[in-house]
């Protein structure tokens, strides 16, 4: 009798093991959306002079990592802001005014990689979400709203195309602004 | 005369279900009309035809766009009008959509309510843009009177013609 009962809860703490060792494997790999995944490996590795922070892959979509199941700190709003349309030289100190549609504005600014990014403490916004980028000089206000969410890049691809209308850029007229990222920007946050 | 009741019974089933819109056999699906779906487009455009949200190749409902998803590979969101032809690619995907109950709609009498797209876009059922339109606002006004069959063309401008929100002066908020 004493050994049938050995036997049964043998058995069951073997289920339980089983059960356990399921459910962590199902949490692991429910986890990684494989959409998601595949997106972001898409952009490839980090690039080694960019140290992962504020400043890294400046121009990518920010929140297929950095939202809600994503794979880093989410943000509500995030992007990155070049001098002119040829994305290759960063503009910094730009303020982004958000405004959404309950009529709630917030502004950032961009750092010296030309990124900004608001997380959800700072200002969760109500889509739609009208943009517009300002300096002393200039001023260049979105056409349409954002609808869906707030990465920028989602739309405003590294190159102009019929499913991208580029990057985010402050004035077409001239190209001469000088590259920011530089290595005093390299050891700065935002 | 159990035989006459039976006829009776089923005489009466048959004409309930022949006269409930959606089972009305359909020989010929009916869509609305093409030559005022640009008015409509022009005001669906600023809400759903973004590059984030139906103007994406991947979605059932594509909305092409001189703002949007270009439909020419050497056209850009950046520069241009929508061309006919984006209409066109447009309307085919709308109408496309619930081709069966739009016939009701427009032959039947069925709700424009009913359909998936007002529905969404209302926020009845589950959707990523979340509630786009209220009943009886100028977007969801110039959807409806053109998917019953006549638009509600001064909705529609007045839609497509909204300015964007009027810009408040912000104060910086400080950062470390």
């Amino acid at each position: 009798m004493s050994a049938t009962r050995t036997f049964h809860r043998s058995i069951h703490r073997r289920s339980a093991s089983w059960l356990a060792a399921a459910l962590l494997i199902g949490t692991w790999t429910g986890c990684l959306d494989p959409l998601r995944r595949e997106q972001i490996d898409a952009l490839g590795p980090e690039e080694a002079s960019t140290p992962v922070g504020a400043l890294h892959r400046a121009g990518q979509p920010c929140l297929l990592c950095h939202s809600e199941g994503g794979t880093s700190t989410p943000f509500t709003v995030a992007g990155t802001i070049y001098e002119t349309p040829s994305a290759r030289s960063p503009a910094a100190g730009v303020a982004v005014e958000l405004r959404d549609s309950a009529r709630r504005s917030y502004v950032a600014y961009s750092n010296c990689a030309g990124n900004f990014f608001v997380s959800p403490a700072e200002f969760q916004p109500v889509m739609p979400l009208w943009v517009s980028i300002r300096t002393r000089e200039l001023a260049v206000v979105m056409e349409s709203p954002m609808n869906k969410d707030g990465d920028c890049a989602t739309c405003h691809a590294p190159s102009i195309s019929s499913q991208s209308a580029g990057p985010v850029f402050l004035s077409a007229i001239s190209d001469a602004g000088s590259s920011m990222m530089n290595s005093q920007c390299q050891g700065q946050k935002r | 005369m159990m035989c006459l009741r039976v006829m009776l019974s089923g005489w009466v089933l048959g004409m309930l279900c022949s006269c409930y819109p959606q089972n009305q056999a359909q020989d010929e699906l009916h869509t609305p009309d093409p030559r005022s779906f640009p008015l409509v487009a022009d005001a669906l455009s600023p809400s759903c035809g973004t590059l984030d949200c139906h103007g994406q190749w991947g979605r059932n409902l594509r909305l092409f766009g001189g703002r949007g998803l270009r439909l020419a590979p050497g056209d850009n969101p950046a520069d241009g009008a929508t061309t006919q032809r984006e209409y066109d690619a447009s309307f085919r995907s709308l109408v496309g959509l619930e081709p069966e109950r739009l016939t009701d709609v427009l032959l039947y009498g069925l709700d424009p309510a009913e359909l998936v797209l007002v529905r969404k876009a209302r926020g009845k059922d589950a959707h990523k843009g979340g509630v786009q339109m209220l009943v009886g606002d100028p977007l969801d006004r110039c959807l409806t009177s053109w998917l019953s069959g006549s638009v509600h063309s001064a909705s529609c401008q007045r839609v497509s013609s909204m300015p964007r929100p009027q810009s408040v002066l912000m104060s910086p908020p400080v950062r470390e």
